[in-house]
């Protein structure tokens, strides 16, 4: 098969990872690549090779300036970080008193979900895992705080899935790991009601 | 993902082209036979001013579509054309770069110093391989879910052009696709044939027959529910307002009116809203691209 | 639901019980008398591909007597026991808990087409209901990993003894989809 079955329907979380990898995030470079403007060849004793991308955006990787703040794709800035080229600027909502408040919100309005970046959970755990130095609170704390909003959102969801229809459903701010882990049993739940809410729908006009 | 860039190198010694070359080669003539056509060459001159990273953009968006619709979606031919030759031109300049580092990784060694420098001017070289691979994954993954669509839906296929489609089936499968999709279907049906539809009588062989209670040949699940998020226009390409967006009355947020025929049912399409919907509600803005499969 | 689909091709081939309008020569082997006549009030249980058909199509198909009396069809289907009241009461009494394997393995894809054929308003709606109950339950057991079943002195084998065919490919894929986001979120 040109496709394995199990991706045929659905994501796997590896490319929901891929994808949210291609997303941009802010990093401090610990070297230079900027050519000086009026710079004499002599200065730059061997010629840098240019970075040059199909993926990303290369022009800031041709103008870092170190310790000057500029924005990359992720998976470059998990790259150069590997290396020890780089930190990372965590975003804002990645801190305890944030996840506290998003928390907060959640458990407060039981059919709405807080404002969260659709990439929330796979920044989350590739930040933890590869860049844990960078962050603004220890990362068994913020493991945790992720742990428990991703919970009270699995059983909000849950709740949510009991009004499950054969028409349409509205699912702001779910986030795209959220949604991958939904889907077979949101899209296979569906899909029979709308099944057997056809096998009378052929004859209401004429009722 | 550890990166070594010693593995790098080894691997640009390998025939890594996981794309199949015969396809580069195919669309370098394509170029040639567009380029004869005078309209053709200014729309292709025209495009190829798309700078890679929106290319990219645009072919993630294709893969993910693809990925979750039902059925299958028109091949992008020129993104394709534009995305090979770039990867083409990619792997010629890695390599040329790359044997420029096999030269003089011999002589310096120890100072730290001098291996930081390495390291720094191997960076850009590591960060361009892993850019090409990230390419060619998607690439592929695009490439074999049409693949297993054409082999799933091939009777479907068989009979497109019948069927009055909006879409000729050389526009909707890329040249290579439409040579697999008939060879493909040659074989099956001599399979077929010979292992079982031959010793039936005559009037039950069959394959194509949509007369019955259930249709023989499977068409895409047209009303299958899918994951969708309404992104609206793109300001970049489009500067005209969407005539089809309405403004809510109650909340002031723009909205693409649908119907669920099937239901004689009203929806609306919030823009930045996330919904499950049937995929035939939203075909059409997802051909135009208003709206994604998530 | 294709022409090749495995499970509605065994859904279709569940007997049903059908009784004979007419008195047929020489169909008596359906009951088990080959070579007899089958009597008209003849109870013999059909595969529902087969009822189906006959019980669609007139005994009298002469063109002459359209608009007169509706021509009796061949046979009449006789409500069968997977769809008897004490099922459907069971259901809306407490569809959770309820073994609907050893009701019918086939047992929604049989419903829906009964449905159909009688265009059953009330049973799509016990059928809604079940689903729905059901399923959280189906997401219950698919999302929590074995050994939080086996901690709680659930086996997740019998649980999954009591879905019909359709209700076990909701359970496996969603079990699959959870179990692989947590492997992921294990690793990162």
């Amino acid at each position: 098969m040109s496709l394995p079955w199990k991706l045929q329907e659905t994501f796997s979380p590896e490319e929901i990872q891929f994808i949210v990898e291609n997303e941009p995030i802010k990093i401090f470079p610990r070297f230079t690549t900027k050519q000086p403007v009026r710079g004499n060849q002599q200065s730059n004793s061997s010629v840098q090779t240019r970075w040059k991308l199909l993926t990303a955006k290369d022009e800031p990787l041709n103008n870092l300036v170190a310790i000057q703040t500029t924005e990359v794709a992720l998976w470059i800035a998990l790259l150069l970080k590997q290396q020890g080229k780089c930190s990372i600027v965590a975003p804002g909502w990645l801190r305890l008193a944030q996840l506290q408040k998003y928390i907060d919100y959640e458990l407060k309005n039981t059919g709405r979900f807080s404002e969260l970046p659709w990439n929330w959970l796979v920044v989350a755990q590739l930040l933890f895992s590869k860049a844990a130095d960078d962050l603004h609170d220890p990362v068994h704390l913020l493991r945790g705080k992720v742990q428990d909003l991703r919970e009270i959102r699995l059983s909000k969801i849950g709740q949510g899935l009991k009004h499950l229809n054969e028409s349409h459903l509205q699912l702001d701010n779910l986030s795209l790991l959220e949604i991958n882990e939904l889907r077979p049993f949101v899209l296979g739940v569906m899909n029979k009601l709308k099944d057997i809410h056809n096998s009378i729908s052929e004859d209401q006009e004429e009722d | 993902m550890n990166i070594d860039i010693d593995d790098i190198l080894a691997d640009l010694d390998r025939d890594t082209t996981a794309v199949d070359s015969s396809l580069i080669s195919q669309t370098h003539n394509d170029t040639t036979i567009l380029g004869s056509d005078g309209a053709e060459t200014d729309k292709l001159r025209h495009i190829t001013n798309v700078s890679p990273v929106e290319d990219f953009e645009t072919l993630i968006t294709h893969w993910r579509n693809e990925r979750m619709s039902p059925e299958l979606l028109p091949f992008p031919h020129l993104l394709m054309q534009r995305t090979l030759r770039r990867v083409q031109e990619q792997v010629e300049h890695i390599e040329v770069l790359s044997m420029g580092y096999l030269d003089d990784t011999g002589g310096s060694a120890d100072a730290s110093d001098s291996r930081n420098a390495t390291l720094l001017s191997k960076l850009p070289l590591l960060g361009m391989e892993a850019d090409l691979e990230r390419l060619r994954f998607v690439l592929r993954s695009f490439l074999r879910c049409r693949l297993a669509k054409i082999d799933k839906y091939n009777l479907y296929l068989r009979q497109f052009n019948e069927e009055g489609a909006a879409v000729s089936l050389d526009e909707l499968l890329s040249r290579q696709e439409l040579e697999y999709h008939e060879r493909h279907f040659a074989i099956l049906l001599k399979l077929l044939n010979n292992s079982i539809l031959r010793h039936l009588p005559p009037e039950l062989q069959a394959v194509d027959d949509n007369d019955g209670s259930v249709k023989m040949v499977e068409e895409p699940e047209w009303t299958r529910f899918v994951f969708v998020f309404v992104s609206g226009p793109d300001p970049k390409k489009e500067q005209v307002p969407d005539p089809r967006l309405l403004v809510s009355e109650t909340t002031g947020q723009q909205f693409y009116p649908v119907t669920i025929q099937e239901l004689q049912e009203e929806a609306e399409l919030a823009i930045g809203g996330i919904y499950v919907m049937r995929y035939n509600v939203v075909r059409e803005l997802i051909l135009e691209n208003k709206v994604q499969l998530i | 639901m294709s022409y090749y689909d495995i499970d509605d091709i065994l859904a279709d081939a569940t007997k049903i019980p059908c009784r004979f309008n007419y008195n047929i020569p020489g169909l008596g082997y359906l009951e088990g008398n080959i070579g007899h006549d089958i009597k008209k009030n003849a109870k013999v249980e059909l595969p529902l591909w087969l009822g189906r058909v006959l019980a669609i199509v007139g005994g009298d198909a002469d063109p002459s007597s359209v608009g007169e009396d509706e021509a009796l069809s061949f046979i009449e289907l006789i409500t069968p026991e997977l769809l008897a009241p004490r099922v459907i009461n069971a259901i809306k009494s407490g569809p959770a808990t309820l073994d609907v394997r050893s009701i019918n393995s086939h047992f929604y894809a049989l419903a829906v087409k009964w449905a159909t054929l009688f265009n059953d308003r009330e049973l799509v709606e016990v059928l809604n209901y079940m689903l729905l109950e059901r399923s959280q339950e189906i997401r219950n057991h698919a999302s929590s990993i074995d050994l939080e079943n086996l901690a709680q002195g659930r086996d997740p084998g019998t649980f999954m003894l009591t879905l019909d065919e359709f209700e076990k490919v909701i359970y496996r894929n969603s079990h699959e989809s959870c179990k692989e986001t947590k492997q992921w979120m294990v690793q990162k």
